[in-house]
């Protein structure tokens, strides 16, 4: 498809939708049903291609992106209907005779851009919502992951309605050209300089936007802890898709005693997850491309810190080992920018207040991650800090919980979704007020000419009570 | 100009962490309330001055509705403010999984100049609660309203934490340079892609509560004589200049005649023969609107009004009927006392006419017909929609209100504020025992592990919300009970 098609597909999508086809819940239900199948039927392709995109590990691919859509989809098709109900609000005496609820509506056309490093995931669950809210989507999946965009885009028009789904490819030019047309929501997963361009381009037709970008999430290693747990949960969180999680622990923050204890841990870790040889274990990924190999490279090579642990790497294969690092100052090259890969610098901080200053200095990350069996230091942690999703004593799994939103705030993210918030994203609460043509007396209060006896009767009908929800009788 | 240095010290000072606790926020909710209580009467004179308010509307048309606000917001912080539990999975059986609302940071309130104070101060409400620093920037087209409140905020609020900056464009575009965690913008679809423009650079967040033309569309079926003094009173309140005001009438052309004067009867009762002499009618805000509002009533001959006096921005409440849906009238948000009728050959009809254009802040529809009515909802979109009555659904706090499309994104009001102006964060609290369960994620892999991890990421949901499990324990205790009963009768019954 070239880009002088866009508007025509998405014109012919917005036809589509304004027939009202995406909308009865049978139809809903048949296409999520589809996309079941898709996942079910093809769970060797979708693996099979997220190897040759990123030499994911087979039980890697089969958890994150095949489990975690099907979680969803079994989550979307079990609730979806109730989802779409109409939710009745409590109502003040003035309306108690009349029907107030909030009715989820479908936006109309909306626009799926993936990324990636999770590239059938991060296309299908935000795909999932869009369906079971009604919508027609155009799905754009990354370019850089190429075998799992043409898998995309020949699976979808095989399973689901061509009438309403449509997957468009291409790079950065026909990402700009399509988002030159206008679509009712735009939902992206990626970098925070292309989000600012998706964001000003959003704009111009004041459409709403979804944004899951990303930022270094801090892990934090402070008081009574079991070290070897800590280190085995880091390790897999860490290194798990290669560090190329936007979710990954980015780098650690603990006192010096901590670390001499963590680093043995650590290295037994690896070993026993990725053998003496990780370089030919088969449960350890590769960099996506050669472009990203290079700036990981480089990272490591600037760095001021010192390699503790690995550091090896191969340039055709696009290997690096898993590397731990030492000595990294704040102001080292690897604490500027989202590192992304299986590279973990340790910085020392002398008390936990230093943690969270260091964390607070920096944008708020996606996620923030915390070790310790004191629960005054986990509570003390969350409060003083803010991030997308939180979690103790662990990483990453907040985001498999389909009832967790999961999305970012301020740098890292616009909005959530997951489970029930992804057909939330997708719909308008739409608000409903039935009344009837009784009560007209109730009414005459607010009509001119106005008096101060109608005034006072009003207020008194209107003012708030308590336990009742506030109705002012405008 | 002062604006970076107000800006920062609102940082600075939800840095330092006193918005958090819940008792602060009460106390500052309290001191608003206190204010609006304490300053009725500076208020009322000072929205008489910008819009002609009678003394009746101001707090009929804010007042009311900004204190019932308040008082919902102090009633229910601590139950907003707690952690909201959610349900876990195998996984998570023994952890503590919630979602914590926590306040963004400094929120940006920029406020319009129709309901000056509601539409300021009740964003400002929910910035509060959910425990925000906000800079407010009241508009300076209702000029003696924006200097009040600049006066009178400082005197009850946190200063450093809340601070009212006055001011026009330029002052309003140096304010979107600065960095917010959120923009709160009421006013025009125009400006409000100007908002989201500026506040992109930051990656800033941002609820536009816009507006539109919302349609009223009156079906022969139904109680004419109410549905024109509802539609009346809806229109020409605060003469017009309301974002969910009913915009333009569609009606058949067999019920226009009555419509017309089923409107002509309720203008009388309400403003007498004179509007001009009515203390309860109000005037256009300024000098520009007159002129923009008289401008679209160019080239046709209203049917009801008409009249206008510029010296006093006065314009008459008017109707023009059987008006061309390609009129220039039909092309802009009307925003004044101004009711064009527009025909429409049934209810599809309209339904077509309706989904053709923008999607309206509101919509309402005028029909007995309840199988009609639902269908007209299903068959298009809007922000709300009033059902045979105008602009109620806005007055209910627990509906959410916002717009859709050009006339909006984002919803508040009641708790939906609260929501709007927090961060509800994902939290996951694990320990490091049981460390077993965990083991089947880890490499190396094998097809057992492999099998167990799939299974222990699965589902159902187990919902461990206190209702259930309460629900559950005394469902078993029972059930052992009557069991234990059963084998008691059993064994007398045998003996």
């Amino acid at each position: 498809m070239s880009e002088k098609e866009f508007p025509q597909v998405i014109n012919r999508l917005r036809t589509t939708f304004r027939s009202g086809k995406t909308l009865p819940e049978e139809f809903r239900r048949e296409q999520l049903s589809n996309l079941l199948s898709l996942v079910k039927d093809n769970e060797q392709l979708i693996i099979d291609a997220v190897y040759k995109d990123l030499r994911k590990p087979k039980f890697e691919a089969v958890l994150s992106e095949i489990e975690m859509c099907r979680n969803e989809l079994y989550c979307a098709i079990d609730n979806f209907s109730s989802w779409m109900k109409p939710e009745y609000v409590s109502k003040h005496l003035a309306v108690k005779l009349d029907d107030c609820f909030v009715r989820r509506e479908p936006l109309g056309v909306v626009l799926i851009i993936g990324a990636w490093n999770y590239p059938f995931q991060l296309i299908l669950i935000p795909l999932i919502g869009a369906i079971a809210a009604g919508n027609c989507v155009i799905v754009k999946p990354s370019e850089v992951s190429a075998a799992t965009e043409s898998l995309i885009a020949e699976l979808i028009p095989k399973y689901l309605s061509q009438d309403c789904y449509t997957v468009v490819c291409g790079g950065a030019e026909e990402t700009k050209a399509l988002l030159e047309n206008r679509f009712d929501h735009i939902f992206y997963t990626g970098s925070q300089a292309v989000a600012r361009s998706i964001l000003q381009a959003a704009s111009i037709h004041l459409t709403p936007v979804t944004l899951e970008l990303g930022g270094k999430c801090p892990c934090l290693i402070y008081g009574r802890v079991n070290i070897a747990a800590a280190a085995r949960r880091l390790v897999w969180s860490k290194f798990f898709n290669t560090g190329q999680s936007c979710v990954a622990p980015d780098y650690v923050l603990c006192t010096r005693d901590v670390r001499d204890a963590l680093l043995p841990f650590l290295r037994e870790t690896l070993e026993e997850f990725y053998s003496k040889e990780p370089q030919t274990n088969l449960d350890l990924g590769r960099i996506v491309t050669d472009r990203h190999w290079t700036r990981l490279m480089d990272l490591l090579h600037k760095s001021r810190g010192k390699v503790v642990l690995g550091g090896e790497s191969h340039q055709e294969e696009k290997y690096i080992a898993p590397t731990v690092l030492v000595d990294v100052e704040e102001d080292d090259v690897l604490m500027e920018e989202e590192i992304f890969g299986p590279i973990l610098p340790i910085l020392t901080v002398e008390s936990l207040e230093e943690g969270i200053d260091f964390i607070n200095r920096k944008e708020k990350p996606l996620a923030l991650y915390v070790f310790s069996e004191e629960s005054s230091v986990v509570n003390t942690v969350m409060e003083k800090t803010s991030s997308g999703g939180f979690c103790s004593n662990d990483g990453m799994v907040h985001m498999t919980l389909p009832t967790l939103p999961f999305g970012g705030v301020g740098a890292s993210g616009w909005g959530s979704y997951h489970g029930r918030w992804t057909f939330e994203t997708f719909s308008h609460r739409r608000a409903c007020m039935l009344r009837g043509w009784a009560l007209e007396r109730l009414n005459v209060l607010r009509y001119p000419p106005y008096t101060d006896n109608n005034l006072s009767l009003l207020c008194w009908t209107a003012s708030a009570k308590k336990s009742w929800p506030s109705c002012s009788v405008m | 100009s002062d604006i970076h240095p107000v800006v920062e010290r609102a940082k600075e000072a939800f840095l330092g962490g006193r918005t958090r606790p819940l008792e602060f926020r009460l106390q500052q909710l309290k001191a608003l309330q206190r204010m609006i209580t304490d300053r009725q009467t500076e208020i009322s004179t000072a929205l008489k001055q910008d819009l002609n308010r009678s003394q009746y509307d101001t707090p009929l048309l804010e007042l009311i509705s900004l204190e019932n606000e308040i008082a919902l917001a102090i009633e229910k912080l601590a139950e907003w403010a707690a952690p909201r539990p959610v349900e876990k999975n195998l996984l998570t059986l023994t952890d503590e999984v919630y979602i914590q609302p926590e306040p963004l940071g400094v929120v940006l309130i920029i406020g319009a100049w129709n309901y000056p104070w509601a539409l300021t101060l009740s964003p400002l409400v929910g910035a509060i609660a959910a425990g925000n620093a906000a800079v407010v920037k009241p508009s300076e087209l209702s000029e003696y309203s924006a200097l009040l409140l600049r006066a009178l905020l400082p005197r009850y609020l946190d200063k450093d934490l809340y601070p009212v900056i006055t001011g026009g464009v330029s002052e309003t575009q140096e304010l979107l340079k600065q960095r917010f965690d959120h923009v709160f913008y009421t006013g025009s679809s125009a400006v409000g892609k100007l908002v989201m423009q500026a506040a992109a650079q930051h990656l800033t967040p941002v609820t536009l509560e816009l507006g539109g033309k919302s349609p009223c569309y009156i079906d022969k079926n139904c109680d004419l004589r109410v549905a024109c003094r509802r539609v009346t009173w809806g229109k020409f309140v605060n003469c017009g200049q309301t974002c969910i005001a009913p915009d333009y009438i569609l009606c058949e052309p067999c019920i226009q005649g009555r419509v017309v004067e089923g409107i002509r009867q309720t203008l009388l009762e309400f403003y007498g023969a004179d509007p001009k002499c009515s203390p309860d009618y109000g005037r256009i805000i300024n000098q520009r609107h007159f002129s923009r509002i008289m401008g679209l009533m160019e080239g046709y001959t209203a049917v009801l009004g008409g009249q206008s006096d510029a010296s006093q921005r006065y314009i008459a409440p008017t109707v023009l009927k059987d008006v061309p849906p390609q009129s220039r009238l039909m092309q802009e948000e009307i925003f004044g006392p101004l009711l064009p009728i527009v025909t429409v050959s049934d209810m599809d009809d309209a339904i077509r006419f309706i989904n053709e254009r923008e999607k309206p802040l509101a919509l309402y529809i005028f029909c007995s017909d309840k199988k009609a009515v639902k269908r007209m909802i299903d068959e298009t979109t809007s922000g709300g929609v009033t059902v045979n009555d105008v602009m109620m659904h806005c007055a209910l706090s627990s509906l959410p209100f916002g717009g859709v499309g050009q006339s909006g994104m984002g919803r508040y009001h009641g708790r939906h504020t609260f929501d709007q102006l927090s961060h509800q964060r994902a939290c996951l609290l694990r320990s490091l025992g049981m460390e077993s369960v965990n083991l089947a994620r880890y490499p190396p892999q094998d097809r057992h592990r492999a099998r167990r991890a799939r299974l222990a990421l699965r589902s159902p949901m187990i919902d461990f919300s206190k209702r259930t499990f309460v629900w559950a324990v005394t469902a078993t205790v029972i059930a052992f009970g009557l069991a234990i009963a059963l084998c008691i009768i059993v064994n007398k019954i045998n003996e």
